[in-house]
């Protein structure tokens, strides 16, 4: 089922939840100050790769057959938890992991998770690679002020994420709608 | 053949046709049509739901993998349709992510398809959608939608609008069959029209208007035609009628002529008769005539003999000795005493009254004889009134009394041609007979019969013979032992005018036969042929019928 089938399905009844988007996102993105980063990685781990099956990268970057690359950068918070995550290829399609050492290696990285430990270098991590088609994942406050795609946020004990639909649209990168739609757009609690 | 008002004019026909057709139409239409519209309606609910479900799937993908299950929740929030009952999502592992509906009429999911598709449990449509992203399931989508009440509603509404457009178009199409009936009854009325003038007025020059080249049209026409023949044959009858007509009159004239003639011949019939029963009377007045003079030749010899008897007696000789004593007066004794014949006048005297009383007696019997044949005279002639009297009513008589008269009235002519009349009557009831009828009848037979036997050499023996012949008859035989009758006769002797005798006026048969038959009787003849004699039969009914 291609996401331009899911989208033309969709486009009435998501249009509002599209539409509501940058609000959603703009409120959350004040409600999760104070919010504790780091926490369950194996469930981040796992939502990384989850995201890969609702992203969709342009023909040049991921090319068929051609392994996923997740790369990460700073310190390295899952351990062994993306290995084993990646020895479980989904839809055939086999995952890399790279733990990213230089600049020219980011842009490589079909998703680049920035790790907690590169608060500072975000934003020129960040710029390094845009134009490049790669996914961003961070775990930082500012992270999607700052031009990152997907932010972890920890409500309560659940995990959250927030997700820029600008930056996406920016790395060129097509993002279903649907996890657009899991993007915390405010807090549940509340 | 479908039933259909025959007794109905044609315009209603007419409209009930196109009616029925265009119902029969409609409503297969609408059969087809409803049918088309449940099978429609059920597929478009299966797509619909299926489409739902799909969408649904598809959109709680990313919740199901990120176990986000107020995602999750708004996404089965959008299935607020009336049809969705309830829905749920349950992960991989069994867990349910969010579900949707206030739990009314739930059904375990136990229920549900095991695979994915759809079953229909009650009126409710159960669907079951797996999840799936690229190539792993995620979880499960059940959904529940209320197929039943959606169904009945949709069913109501298609057969309310179906049940509005049959009576709208009936409406319609009444309408307009009811404007265009006229294309086709007008004419016919029309046509009837004048058929009914025409046979109101029975004027054939009338013609019906053709209106149209149609096969009405063509009636019309074959229509005129037929009336000009008729016109041209009414014609032809209305002349042959007329000549008719004056035939008729003229055969009435003739009828009313030969009716006339008829009555002419009718009266001249009854004077006939009327003439054969005085000539009748005339008979039995001969009969009477001839015993009178019988008795008169009696009369005249009783008559002629007293006459003699006076001229010749000697009552004269009685004044001339009165003479002779009268001379002698005074010297009567002396003269009777001395004279001669003075002593011969006293025996004389004695002798003449011995004489005189003699010739008395002997008168006085002719004249007792004279007074008694006066007597039989009035009696014939009492008898010869009796039946003179005016006939026409009939009484109950007593057969032998009537036969008696008859043969008095013939008695002389019998004894003088020494007829023997043997007699042979039964004890008979009376008839009921006119006494003048049966008198004539019976003299006139015994007349002939005496007739038919004066030529006999031999015995001239008459029959009569009186009895009863069944229940209601009184038979009179008469046989004679004349001449009788050649078989060619027997039938014609009682034909009016036939007679064999030299001065017959062959009334007397003719008549008789009729006079019987006029009193419901019958007279009748038969005889062996020539010198055989002749027996003539004369039924006459009973007077009073005895009862049954």
């Amino acid at each position: 089922m291609s996401s331009r089938f899911i989208r033309s399905c969709t486009i009435l009844l998501t249009a509002l939840l599209v539409f509501l988007a940058p609000v959603a996102w703009a409120l959350a993105d004040s409600d999760t100050d104070g919010v504790q980063s780091g926490g369950d990685y194996g469930k981040k781990a796992q939502f990384i790769f989850s995201f890969a099956k609702y992203v969709l990268w342009p023909q040049r970057k991921l090319q068929a057959n051609a392994p996923l690359v997740i790369g990460i950068v700073g310190t390295d918070p899952f351990g062994d938890l993306l290995s084993e995550a990646a020895a479980s290829p989904s839809n055939g399609r086999s995952v890399q992991i790279l733990h990213v050492e230089e600049v020219g290696e980011m842009r490589k990285c079909h998703i680049l998770f920035v790790s907690h430990s590169e608060g500072t270098r975000i934003g020129t991590i960040l710029s390094e690679v845009r134009g490049d088609n790669v996914l961003t994942v961070g775990e930082s406050d500012k992270f999607l002020a700052k031009g990152g795609i997907i932010n972890f946020v920890q409500v309560g004990n659940d995990l959250k994420f927030q997700i820029s639909a600008s930056a996406a649209k920016q790395a060129r990168l097509t993002i279903s709608s649907n996890l657009l739609a899991l993007g915390l757009r405010s807090s549940p609690n509340q | 053949m479908i039933w259909f008002p025959r007794n109905i004019p044609i315009r209603r026909k007419l409209t009930l046709v196109v009616l029925a057709s265009s119902t029969a139409a409609l409503l297969v239409v609408s059969a087809a049509l409803f049918a088309f519209q449940v099978y429609t309606f059920r597929q478009n609910f299966l797509h619909n739901v299926a489409l739902a479900a799909d969408i649904i799937s598809v959109r709680s993908n990313a919740a199901l993998e990120f176990g986000d299950s107020n995602a999750a929740h708004d996404i089965l929030g959008t299935l607020k349709k009336p049809e969705f009952e309830s829905a749920w999502l349950v992960e991989a592992d069994g867990k349910v992510l969010a579900r949707f509906g206030d739990g009314d009429g739930d059904i375990p999911l136990s229920e549900y398809p095991t695979k994915p598709g759809y079953k229909f449990v009650g009126g409710d449509l159960l669907q079951m959608q797996e999840v799936w992203q690229e190539g792993s399931k995620l979880g499960t989508l059940y959904l529940r939608s209320d197929y039943g009440r959606l169904f009945a509603a949709a069913r109501n509404l298609y057969l309310g609008t179906l049940a509005v457009v049959l009576a709208l178009s009936s409406g319609i199409a009444f309408a307009i069959s009811s404007q265009l009936q006229r294309v086709i009854s007008v004419p016919i009325q029309k046509l009837a029209e004048t058929a009914r003038v025409i046979a109101a007025k029975n004027d054939y020059s009338v013609r019906a208007e053709k209106m149209e080249a149609d096969e009405i049209g063509g009636f019309t026409d074959t229509f005129n035609h037929m009336l000009e023949q008729i016109q041209y044959q009414d014609a032809t009858l209305q002349a042959v009628q007329n000549t008719l007509e004056r035939q008729v009159t003229e055969l009435q004239h003739e009828i009313a002529e030969r009716k006339r003639a008829e009555e002419e011949v009718e009266a001249l019939h009854n004077q006939l008769v009327e003439a054969s029963r005085h000539a009748g009377m005339a008979e039995v007045a001969t009969g009477v005539l001839h015993n009178v003079g019988n008795v008169l030749n009696s009369v005249n010899v009783s008559s002629t003999l007293l006459a003699d008897r006076l001229r010749k007696s000697r009552a004269s000789n009685v004044a001339r000795a009165a003479e002779l004593l009268k001379e002698r007066n005074g010297d009567m004794a002396e003269w009777l005493a001395k004279d001669e014949r003075g002593k011969m006048l006293p025996n004389y005297l004695a002798e003449l009254g011995k004489h005189l009383a003699t010739e008395h007696a002997e008168m006085t019997v002719e004249l007792e004889l004279l007074v008694k044949n006066v007597e039989h005279i009035k009696e014939i002639v009492a008898m010869q009134q009796n039946y003179a009297k005016v006939s026409g009513f009939t009484e109950a008589l007593p057969v032998e009394k009537l036969m008696e008269d008859a043969i008095q009235m013939n008695a002389a002519a019998f004894e003088r041609h020494r007829v023997r009349v043997t007699r042979e009557y039964e004890n008979v009831p009376n008839v009921r007979v006119d006494k003048h009828k049966v008198l004539q009848i019976l003299v006139n037979l015994l007349r002939n019969a005496k007739y038919a036997m004066d030529s006999n050499t031999g015995e001239r023996r008459l029959d009569l013979i009186v009895r009863k012949e069944g229940e209601e008859t009184v038979r009179v035989i008469v046989r004679d032992t004349g001449c009788g009758i050649p078989p060619e006769n027997l039938t014609r002797i009682f034909s009016h005018g036939f007679t064999t005798k030299k001065d017959g006026h062959g009334f007397g048969l003719h008549s008789g036969a009729l006079a019987a038959r006029e009193m419901g009787g019958i007279l009748t003849a038969e005889s062996e042929g020539l010198g055989c004699g002749a027996t003539f039969i004369l039924d006459l009914p009973i007077a009073e019928p005895i009862p049954t």
